[in-house]
């Protein structure tokens, strides 16, 4: 069969395979496809685009291409994630390379030709996929190698995706610069070179990972007897999963936790300006995006190994007690009363390291419930909630400021309801954190034939 | 006597060297990152003169 080499058999490690060449491979992965959170440097030069008859293309119709990708990011990490445990890691890594190196070529025609609907087609749906693809990729894989510290390991890939757009945005921004310099038309060629180098750079993902042989240990790792009654010791598949309380409280804390999140993100830059009018220049509003970036890529990692010694539940206790206070607090710091930048700053840092921290702990909280068996299918049904904040939460944010701006009320006053709005959020999280406990037995699994322990399906 | 078959372990140039390919673009990038949050720093104090040259 052609491209057999990708097949799980062909990327079964061979002993002494150092388990810490895997994270590299995930974070080539990671790093590209978290490109998307970067789209916005694009944004200005397509509104500046003419097409023959000298049409233009409105901020909205530009917008709705991360949305789409951000949407099949979900739909195709739910809907793939199945058939990735059957596939193996470097399949799904291979086709998520392709779909997402082939997304911006497609993009680029629909640049050059001023066709938006190519550019939905390139990097909305085809680049979307292989965003959903190569999200959940790496994650049972990591699980399967590191399952003395699985947060560690995954909070590792995932903070990649954080970090994706620190690459992305000056690397799309330095090469348009060139290509403008060079007298070529920047947008295409941008794009085509940005889908060649994601896709070499992924490749090397493709070609770096290995499953481990099954019933592989760490040298010297004897696990735990003595451990949380939420960590399992035995499996649940994808198909039993979504019919535990579990999945769906753990859906609902992921989504809060993100629309939350959202509610600074949307509106980082005008927000921070808002509330200190005339104390925060633009060009230091930039500089506060830029920190929030830094903050939410490190909380991935800092919070997913965190979880490894204080669990997840007590990882996800932090989020849900100091988010809510902190959301609440936050407003407060405004020019009207507390009047302190710093602490405005400060607040805002950690919880956008919360947010990241949700996204990269939620795979290792998985596993304590599911079992490691079907992580990355049970993880891309999560994905899900992702989407729906997507949704939900700039509705909230974009429609209070809409009616504070339409009723001619002052802007600034709009921002302590959202922030509210997302602190009671939390609550109902940290209601649906509280109420996790162990997967109740009949969701197990038992088909004795199949073989469970540690290098098990993928 | 039984032979022992010798496990080839990855080589520790090879691990350092997968790090360097995913390290180098993530500082390359934070750079870029670290240089714009400082603006939220530098941006708001008062303009200082330029010394004299």
């Amino acid at each position: 069969m052609a491209l057999a080499f990708l097949d799980r058999d062909h990327s079964i490690a061979p002993a002494g395979y150092s388990r810490w060449l895997v994270p590299p491979a995930a974070l080539a992965i990671h790093l590209s496809i978290g490109q998307v959170y970067a789209f916005s440097v694009f944004k200005n030069p397509l509104l500046a685009l003419h097409g023959a008859d000298g049409s233009t293309w409105n901020l909205k119709a530009v917008g709705y291409i991360f949305s789409i990708a951000i949407a099949f990011l979900g739909i195709s990490a739910a809907l793939f994630g199945a058939w990735l445990e059957k596939a193996g890691p470097r399949r799904a890594m291979f086709y998520a390379a392709v779909c997402f190196g082939f997304g911006f070529i497609i993009a680029s025609f629909g640049a050059s030709s001023h066709q938006l609907w190519l550019i939905y087609l390139g990097y909305g749906i085809v680049g979307g996929i292989g965003l959903g693809l190569g999200y959940i990729s790496p994650v049972s894989t990591l699980i399967k190698w590191f399952p003395d510290r699985p947060g560690l390991a995954t909070g590792l890939a995932i903070m990649g995706f954080g970090g994706g757009a620190m690459i992305g945005g000056p690397l799309a921004n330095n090469l348009m610069a060139y290509y403008k310099a060079a007298g070529q038309p920047s947008i295409p060629y941008t794009m085509i070179t940005m889908g060649i180098l994601y896709f070499i750079f992924m490749m090397f993902g493709v070609f770096t990972i290995r499953v481990p042989q099954d019933g592989w240990k760490p040298e010297g790792w004897v696990p735990s007897t003595k451990h949380s009654a939420l960590i399992s010791s035995h499996n649940v598949s994808v198909q039993e999963a979504w019919k535990t309380p579990q999945f769906w409280l753990l859906w609902v804390m992921l989504f809060v936790n993100v629309t939350a999140g959202i509610g600074i993100l949307e509106q980082a830059a005008p927000m921070i300006q808002d509330l200190f009018k005339g104390g925060v220049s633009p060009t230091a509003a930039v500089g506060f995006v830029g920190l929030l970036s830094i903050f939410n890529m490190a909380g991935r990692f800092f919070w997913a190994s965190t979880s490894d010694f204080i669990g997840r539940k007590g990882t996800y206790f932090v989020f849900f007690t100091l988010g809510p206070i902190l959301y609440f607090v936050l407003p407060l710091t405004r020019q009207d009363y507390l009047n302190s930048v710093p602490l405005f700053v400060g607040i805002a840092v950690v919880l956008l390291s919360m947010y990241g921290g949700g996204f990269a702990t939620i795979p290792a909280y998985l596993k304590d419930l599911f079992g490691g068996y079907n992580v990355s299918a049970i993880h891309g049904r999560l994905l899900t909630a992702w989407s729906a904040a997507g949704i939900i939460g700039p509705l909230i944010v974009n429609g209070i400021l809409d009616h504070y701006v339409l009723n001619k009320m002052p802007k600034e006053d709009a921002y302590p309801l959202i922030l509210h709005i997302m602190c009671g959020l939390l609550v109902v999280g940290f209601l649906a954190n509280l109420m996790v406990r162990p997967v109740a037995e009949r969701f197990w699994l038992k088909d004795k034939n199949i073989v469970v322990p540690a290098g098990a399906a993928h | 006597m039984a032979q022992i078959d010798p496990v080839k372990k990855s080589s520790p140039l090879l691990i350092a060297f997968a790090w360097l390919i995913v390290i180098v673009p993530t500082a390359w990038g934070l750079k870029y990152t670290v240089q714009n949050a400082m603006k939220l720093f530098t941006a708001s104090t008062p303009a200082v003169a330029a010394p004299a040259k």
